[in-house]
C-alpha cells in the first residue's frame, strides 16, 4: 500500500535548482534507499518528504492526503526525521532525550504520563540503550548518540521513518546495529527511507533503491537493477565491482574514471 | 554533578519559600529602624503613621520590584540560552537590555511618557525589540557562539552612546549626571506607580516565554529535529523573542539595565533542572528575584550618603563569573 | 591689559557679574551706568529674584573669552565658582572680588558693605541693611507668640540642607527648627526617603527648582509617599528665589515662613 508518494518535484534553493522532476513513493513494509554522489539532492529531497521544507513544484502525499494540508502534530506523529549527524546540545541524560519523541502525544499542561514511560522503555529496549538510560548523552560515542536518537524517533512511534545518512561516521558494528533496526521497523504497515553512501550497506538492507544525480532521478527498481556496473560507472564515475552472494551483496569501488566530470 | 530528577516541583516550591523569606528580609531592612509590628498594625486599622508609611509605601514596593526585575532577568536569561544555544546569552550581553534603556530615555526626558501609563514600558520594549532585531541581523544563520557574544558588544556599544547623546540634549539639567541609573541600574525610590506600569508586561512577557518551554526542549536536537516533531520554529521564535522584549523593556525602563543576573542565574540553576531549558526557565525566575533581593540589601548596607547602584554589586559578582565561564569554555566557544 | 589699581578709587564703570547671587546684589546696590554684564542666571524666573530689573543689560556665560570682550574693570564672581576662570582673570590683570557664600543674616549685612564698597555706593548699601534690621525685629515681634515648627527641606537627587547654611539661619530667624540640623547634618547633604519620613515634620519644603524637566532626580519629589506624609501636613512654598542667595529679599522668606506657623 502506498504509505508516500511525490510526484513532478522540483525544488531550488536562491535560484539554483536542486532538483529537477523527480518521482518517489514509498510502500508499507519498505525499506527504500536514497543513493547518489555528493550534491546529488538526497537530503534536499529527504527534507522535502517529512514535511518541513515545500517543493517549488509538485506534489507529495501522505496515505493519499496532500501533505501541505497534515497538521504539524499528525505530520510529527506519522514521519520521523533523523537529521545527519543528529546531536544533542544541551546535555541531557539518554533517557530524557528519548522522551523527547513523545512530545507530538503531549498537552502543554502534562509532560509525561505512563504510556509515555512505556514507549520510552520500548524504545531503549530495541536499541539496546537501556543499559546507559542515565548516561549524559554528550558523553557517548558516535554510534551509541545515534542509537539514542533513532531510539527517539522509535518512541514517538512514527509510520514512516526517514533517516539522512545514519551510518555516516560509524564502526561496523554499530552500522550493521543500526540498519537492522530501520530493516525491523520497514515490516507490517510501517515503512522507512534511509539516504545512504555505503553501497554495499544498501544493496544489502534496501527493498528498492531510488539513484539521484545532479538533481536528476537517474535510476529506481529494485537492488540488482540499479545496482550494476554501468550504472555506478556513470553516476559515479568509478569503475566497480558487484558481487552477489546469497544475501550479501557487495559493491566494491575499484578505479576512477579519467574522463568522470561528477 | 546533574541532579537526574524528572519535575521540578520540589526545587521551585524551596525557591518559593526562599523567595519569600528573602522578601521579608528585605522589607525589615532599612535606612531607618522601624517596630515592623506596629506597622503592619498601623496599616491594618488605616492608620498612617511614620512606620506603616515607611514600610507600605517605600520598602514595599522597592523590594517588590527587585523581585519582579530579577525574576524577570533569570526568566530573560534562561530563555534566550535555551533559543540561542548558547551559554553566554542574556539581554545585558547581547544589547537588548540598552535598547530598551534606549527607548525609555528617550520618552521619559522628553516628556512623552507623561500621556498615558504605558508610554514607558512600551518605549522599552520597543527598544528592547530594535537590538534583538539588529542582533538576528548581524549574526545571520551563524551558530557560532563568539560570533554572537559580538554582535551584542556592537549592540551595547550603539545603545550606550546612543543613551549618552539623548541624555545629553535633555531639558533637565540632571539628566547627564543620570546616565549611572541607566547603565547600571536602581531600585531606590521606586513606588508602586513603577510596580503598576511595568507589572502588565512583565506578566504577559513570562507567559510568552513559559509557553516556548517544550519548544525549547526539542531545539536541544536542532532545528531541523524541533520542525519534525511539529513545532513551528519561526513562530515561536518570535513569540520568545516578543516576551524578552516586553519583559525586559518594562523592567528596564523602571530599574535601568541591571546586568549579569540573566547570564549568572541560568548557569547555578542548570545542574539542578537536569539541564532541561523548560524546567530552567520559572526556577532561574525564582533565583532570580532572590539574588536581586539580596543584591538590593546589599546595596542599602554598603552605601554611604549617596546610594550606590545595584549594577555595582550584580556586576561585581557577574563580571568575574563571566570571565570564569569563558575561560571554562574556551576550547568550545568556537 | 592691565587697570591700574588707581582707577579702583573712582567707581568702577563696567561691572561684569558671573554669578547669580553676585547678580542680585549689582543689580541692588549699583546704578544700572555701571553693571557691563550679568551672568545668565538672572534671567532665571525660579532663581533670580532681581530678574525685572534686568532688562536689555548683556547676560554671560562666564566664559574668558565673553568676559575679557567687555573690557571688565571689576569681575565679581562667587567663591566656589569658576576658579580656573578667576585665575585666568587675574593673570591678566583683571580685577577680581571672590563673593563668599554667606551663611547666615548677620554675614548678609557684612556682605552688603563690601558691595557699598566695591560699586562705589556705600550710603546706599548701609541704607539697605538698616531696613533690613528694621523689618527683622518687626517680623519677630509680630508673630513672636506663634508656636514653633518643625521642618526639613527635600531638593532634587534627596538633598536636604543643614546647619551652618543660610537657609538654617532663617528657618530659625522665622521660628523654624530645621529638623536636618537635629539628624546632626551640616551643609547639603543627601538623605533616604525613609529618613525623611521618619524625621515626621511638620511642615516639608520641597525644593521645586527644576522640576517642570523630567528628570529622575526630581521623580523623588513626587513620590506618592510625600502626597500621604503630607495629608496631615503641610507644604511650605517658598519661592526659591528669596531663599537662595544673601540678600534683603530673605526678610521675604522669613516673614513668608513666620506668617505660616
Amino acid at each position: 500500500m502506498n504509505l508516500l508518494s511525490a510526484s513532478g518535484i522540483d525544488y531550488g534553493i536562491d535560484g539554483v535548482s536542486i532538483l529537477n522532476d523527480i518521482d518517489f513513493h514509498v510502500e508499507t513494509g519498505e525499506l527504500v534507499g536514497l543513493i547518489g554522489p555528493n550534491g546529488a539532492g538526497k537530503s534536499s529531497l529527504l527534507r522535502l518528504l517529512t514535511g518541513i521544507e515545500k517543493p517549488d513544484r509538485g506534489e507529495i502525499r501522505l496515505e493519499g492526503l496532500s501533505l501541505a494540508d497534515i497538521s504539524p502534530q499528525q505530520r510529527a506523529r506519522t514521519l520521523g526525521y533523523l537529521v545527519q549527524g543528529a546531536q544533542a546540545y544541551w546535555p541531557f541524560s539518554v533517557e530524557k532525550v528519548v522522551g523527547l519523541g513523545r512530545i507530538p502525544y503531549q498537552k502543554w499542561w502534562r509532560q509525561q504520563n505512563d504510556e509515555d514511560r512505556a514507549k520510552v522503555e520500548q524504545a531503549m529496549q530495541v536499541t539496546e540503550t537501556l543499559a546507559y538510560r542515565n548516561r549524559i548523552v554528550t558523553t557517548l560515542s558516535g554510534g551509541e548518540q545515534t542509537l539514542v536518537m533513532l531510539a527517539r524517533i522509535l518512541a514517538t512511534e512514527n509510520r514512516l521513518i526517514l533517516a539522512d545518512e545514519p551510518v555516516a561516521a560509524l564502526d561496523p558494528y554499530h552500522q550493521l546495529h543500526v540498519m537492522e533496526i530501520l530493516r525491523q521497523h520497514a515490516s507490517g504497515r510501517r515503512a522507512a527511507v534511509v539516504v545512504l553512501h555505503d553501497l554495499s550497506l544498501a544493496a544489502r538492507f534496501c527493498d528498492r533503491l531510488y539513484l539521484l544525480s545532479h538533481g536528476n532521478l537517474n535510476n529506481s527498481g529494485s537492488v540488482s537493477e540499479v545496482l550494476t556496473a554501468d550504472n555506478i560507472a556513470r553516476v559515479y564515475g568509478v569503475d566497480s565491482q558487484v558481487q552477489c552472494n546469497g544475501k550479501a551483496v557487495s559493491v566494491t569501488p575499484l578505479r576512477r574514471i579519467s574522463d568522470h566530470h561528477p | 554533578m546533574i541532579l537526574q530528577t524528572n519535575d521540578s516541583r520540589l526545587l521551585n516550591a524551596v525557591l518559593l519559600v526562599a523567595l519569600l523569606l528573602v522578601l521579608m528580609l528585605a522589607v525589615s531592612n532599612g535606612a531607618v529602624d522601624i517596630d515592623l509590628g506596629k506597622a503592619i498594625g498601623d496599616a491594618w486599622h488605616r492608620q498612617a503613621s511614620v512606620e506603616s508609611l515607611i514600610f507600605f509605601d517605600i520598602r514595599l514596593p522597592r523590594a517588590l520590584l527587585a523581585a519582579l526585575v530579577g525574576a524577570t532577568l533569570g526568566l530573560a536569561g534562561a530563555a534566550l540560552q535555551g533559543l540561542l544555544r548558547n551559554p553566554l546569552a542574556e539581554p545585558g550581553i547581547i544589547g537588548v537590555s540598552n535598547g530598551a534603556a534606549l527607548g525609555a530615555v528617550l520618552v521619559f526626558y522628553y516628556g512623552y511618557s507623561a500621556y498615558a501609563w504605558f508610554v514607558l514600558p512600551v518605549a522599552g520594549l520597543t527598544g528592547a525589540l530594535l537590538a534583538v532585531l539588529c542582533i538576528f541581523i548581524l549574526v545571520g544563520q551563524s551558530r557560532s557562539i563568539i560570533t554572537l557574544i559580538l554582535a551584542g558588544v556592537a549592540i551595547n556599544a550603539i545603545g550606550g552612546a546612543l543613551i549618552a547623546l539623548a541624555l545629553n540634549f535633555a531639558e533637565s539639567p540632571y539628566a547627564m549626571q543620570e546616565i549611572l541609573f541607566w547603565l547600571l541600574g536602581s531600585v531606590a525610590n521606586r513606588s508602586f506607580r513603577e510596580v503598576q506600569i511595568a507589572l502588565p508586561f512583565m506578566l504577559l512577557g513570562w507567559v510568552m516565554m513559559l509557553y516556548c518551554g517544550r519548544f525549547l526542549n526539542a531545539l536541544t536536537l536542532g532545528e531541523d529535529t524541533a520542525k519534525s516533531l511539529g513545532f513551528d520554529v519561526a513562530r515561536l521564535r518570535l513569540v520568545l523573542v516578543l516576551g524578552v522584549a516586553a519583559s525586559v523593556g518594562a523592567a528596564v525602563s523602571v530599574a535601568g539595565n541591571i546586568g549579569f543576573i540573566g547570564l549568572v542565574v541560568p548557569h547555578l540553576v542548570r545542574p539542578f533542572v537536569g539541564y532541561e531549558p523548560r524546567r530552567l526557565m520559572l526556577a532561574s525566575a525564582l533565583v532570580g528575584a532572590i539574588l536581586l533581593l539580596l543584591a538590593d540589601l546589599a546595596v542599602q548596607s554598603l552605601s554611604g550618603t549617596t546610594e550606590m547602584k545595584l549594577g555595582v554589586i550584580t556586576s561585581l559578582v557577574g563580571a568575574p563569573f563571566f570571565l570564569l565561564l569563558i575561560l571554562k569554555s574556551r576550547n568550545t566557544l568556537q | 591689559m592691565c587697570v591700574s589699581l588707581s582707577a579702583l578709587a573712582d567707581r568702577p564703570q563696567r561691572i561684569v557679574s558671573i554669578g547669580l547671587c553676585t547678580d542680585q546684589l549689582l543689580l541692588m546696590l549699583a546704578d544700572r551706568g555701571q553693571i557691563a554684564s550679568l551672568s545668565v542666571w538672572a534671567k532665571d524666573s525660579n532663581m533670580s529674584y532681581m530678574i525685572d530689573a534686568v532688562g536689555d543689560i548683556p547676560l554671560n556665560n562666564a566664559s574668558i573669552e565673553e568676559i575679557v570682550r567687555l573690557q571688565p574693570d571689576l569681575v565679581l564672581a562667587s567663591e566656589f565658582v569658576a576658579w580656573d576662570t578667576v585665575g585666568f582673570l587675574r593673570q591678566l590683570g583683571y580685577p577680581v572680588e571672590q563673593v563668599p557664600v554667606v551663611k547666615s543674616v548677620d554675614e548678609i549685612y557684612q556682605l552688603l558693605g563690601s558691595f557699598g564698597a566695591w560699586t562705589g555706593n556705600p550710603d546706599r548699601a548701609q541704607a539697605m541693611a538698616g531696613q533690613m534690621r528694621r523689618r527683622l525685629a518687626e517680623i519677630d515681634a509680630r508673630y513672636a507668640d506663634r508656636p514653633a515648627k518643625s521642618v526639613i527641606i527635600y531638593s532634587p537627587n534627596g538633598f536636604t540642607i543643614g546647619a551652618d547654611t543660610l537657609e538654617h539661619d532663617l528657618f530659625e530667624r522665622a521660628g523654624y527648627r530645621n529638623l536636618a540640623a537635629e539628624m546632626g547634618i551640616s551643609g547639603f547633604q543627601a538623605i533616604s526617603l525613609e529618613q525623611l519620613v521618619a524625621a515626621d515634620p511638620d511642615v516639608l519644603q520641597i525644593d521645586r527648582r527644576l522640576s517642570t524637566q523630567d528628570s529622575l532626580a526630581t521623580a523623588a519629589l513626587k513620590h506618592p509617599v510625600l502626597d500621604k506624609l503630607i495629608r496631615r501636613r503641610e507644604y511650605l512654598d517658598i519661592p526659591t528665589r528669596l531663599r537662595i542667595c544673601g540678600g534683603p529679599m530673605i526678610v521675604d522668606a522669613i516673614e513668608m515662613m513666620a506668617a505660616r506657623r
